[in-house]
C-alpha cells in the first residue's frame, strides 16, 4: 500500500492519470531503476539483468519500489508475485499488468 | 521473564482542549479516512501466534547476499554465528524501537483528539488512538516471543519529549505523522524482504495498513494546515523537520546494537555510516517521508539536510 494524493490507499492498485499509456510506464520504470541502480554505467544490451548488470540487492529494489510507487501512483509487490522478476523489462512488464488491472 | 525498560518519559505542556459543537471537518478527505479507519479495525487475535520462534533459532545468514554481507562485515569477519547475533540484535532493536514510537504516538494521537479543532479530525484521531494502542499491544507481544529487546534510545526519547512539549498541533502532525510514522511504515512495509520473520510478517502486513492511513491523515491535515503558515512559520516548520529528521538519522546507527553486540561504538557507528547496504537501509526507512514532504509542497525547504545525512540518492 502506500498514499496517493494524500489519501491512504491499501489493496487495489490506483488508477492514475500518469499510468495509462503504456509506453510512458515502460519508460518511467527504465528511467527510474537506471537512476536509482547502484551500478551506474550498466553494459549496453537489450536485456538489462537487475542484479549482475545494474547491482541491485534486495534493499536497492525496495528503495526502486518506493519510488515507483511515488511516481506512477501504484501499489508493487504486495501479492507475492515478484520471485520471478530479474531484468528491467520483468518490472516493466510487471507494472504495465498492475496499471492495466487498476484501469479495469 | 520478558524485558521491560525502566524509566519514564515526563513532560508538561498547558495546551487548549477544545469541542467544537457541530464543526465538520474542512475536508471530506478526513471523513473517507475516519470511515477507511472503521472498517480496518482488527485484532491482536487475528495474528496467527503459533508461527513465532526465539530470534536465536534464525539463520539469517540464507541468501547469497547476506553471507555475502557476512564476508564483507568487519565484527562478523564470515562468521556465521556472529552475522547472526548481528541480525538478530538489528532486528529486535528496530522493532523495539518501533514499539516505543507507537507508545508516543499512542499519547500524542490523543492530544490531538483532545486539541484539533474539528469534529472529522477529531474522529480520525481517535481510530488512530485505537490503532496505536493496537500496535503497542502486538509489538510487545511480539518482542517477548523473539526473546530480544532493547531500550528506546536518547533520540527517541528526545523527539518524543519535543513533541510532547509542544503546544502546536501541526508540530505534533510534522513530527508523529510524518516523520515517527513515516519510517514505521517503511519498516513494516517491508518486514518480510527486511526480516525474514512469517510472525514478525504477518504482524507487519496488518499495522502497515494502519500506518499508511495513519501517514495519509497527516498528509491531509498539514496540506490544509500549511496553505494558512506566514512565510516565518513555515521557516520555522522546515527548521524544525530538519532537526527531527537529524534525530532520527542519528538513532540509525544502531549504538544499542553495537554496545549489546560488545563491538566498539564508534566502529560500529562507522559501519552504520559507511557500508553500502546501511546507507540504503536508511535511505529506505526515510523514503516515505521525502515522498510526503514533496507532496506537501516543503521539500525544497528541507531536501539539503537530507542530502547533508545521506537519506537521498
Amino acid at each position: 500500500m502506500t498514499v496517493v494524493d494524500g489519501e491512504p490507499v491499501k489493496d487495489e492498485p490506483v488508477r492514475n492519470e500518469k499510468v495509462r499509456d503504456e509506453k510512458v510506464i515502460r519508460a518511467h520504470v527504465r528511467e527510474v531503476l537506471l537512476e536509482l541502480a547502484p551500478v551506474q554505467d550498466p553494459p549496453d544490451k537489450p536485456v538489462l539483468e537487475l542484479e549482475a548488470d545494474l547491482g541491485y540487492n534486495s534493499l536497492a529494489l525496495l528503495e526502486a519500489v518506493v519510488a515507483l510507487e511515488e511516481e506512477l501512483g501504484l501499489i508493487l509487490i504486495d501479492d507475492g508475485s515478484v520471485a520471478s522478476i530479474t531484468t528491467v523489462a520483468d518490472v516493466e512488464d510487471y507494472v504495465v499488468r498492475l496499471a492495466q488491472l487498476g484501469e479495469g | 521473564m520478558p524485558y521491560r525498560p525502566p524509566g519514564e518519559l515526563v513532560r508538561s505542556a498547558v495546551v487548549q482542549a477544545r469541542i467544537g459543537w457541530g464543526a465538520d471537518g474542512p475536508d471530506g478527505r478526513l471523513d473517507s479516512l475516519y470511515a477507511k479507519a472503521t472498517a480496518a479495525q482488527w485484532s491482536a487475535a487475528d495474528i496467527d501466534w503459533s508461527l513465532g520462534r526465539p530470534l536465536d533459532e534464525i539463520n539469517y545468514a540464507r541468501s547469497g547476499h547476506e553471507r555475502e554481507m557476512m564476508r564483507s562485515s568487519p565484527f562478523a569477519d564470515g562468521n556465521a554465528g556472529r552475522w547472526n547475533a548481528y541480525r538478530r540484535e538489528l532486528q529486535a532493536w528496530l522493532i523495539s524501537q518501533i514499539l516505543y514510537g507507537e507508545q508516543g504516538a499512542l499519547v500524542i494521537t490523543a492530544r490531538l483528539a483532545e486539541t484539533l479543532p474539528d469534529m472529522s479530525s477529531k474522529c480520525v484521531a481517535a481510530s488512530q488512538v485505537s490503532d496505536e494502542a493496537r500496535h503497542v499491544q502486538v509489538f510487545q507481544r511480539y518482542l517477548d516471543v523473539s526473546g530480544h529487546a532493547h531500550a528506546p534510545t536518547a533520540e527517541i526519547e528526545e523527539l518524543l519529549g519535543l513533541l510532547l512539549s509542544d503546544t502546536r498541533w501541526d508540530m505534533l502532525f510534522i513530527g508523529m505523522q510524518l516523520i515517527l510514522e513515516g519510517v514505521a511504515l517503511a519498516v513494516v512495509r517491508f518486514a518480510d524482504v527486511l526480516f525474514g520473520d512469517p510472525l514478525l510478517a504477518a504482524i507487519c502486513q496488518r499495522v502497515a495498513r494502519d500506518e499508511a492511513r495513519h501517514l495519509g491523515f497527516g498528509v491531509v491535515s498539514l496540506d490544509l494546515r500549511l496553505r494558512d503558515l506566514t512565510e516565518a512559520e513555515r521557516a520555522e516548520r522546515a527548521e524544525f523537520i530538519t532537526e527531527a529528521v537529524a534525530l532520527m538519522s542519528e538513532r540509525f546507527l544502531f549504538d544499542g546494537v553495537w554496545e549489546r553486540l560488545g563491538v566498539p561504538v564508534a566502529d560500529g557507528r562507522r559501519y552504520a555510516r559507511e557500508d553500502r547496504d546501511m546507507v540504503a537501509l536508511r535511505r529506505l526507512l526515510f523514503s516515505y517521508v521525502t515522498g510526503a514532504l514533496r507532496r506537501l509542497g516543503l521539500w525544497q525547504d528541507v531536501r539539503p539536510a537530507f542530502e547533508t545525512l545521506g537519506l537521498v540518492k
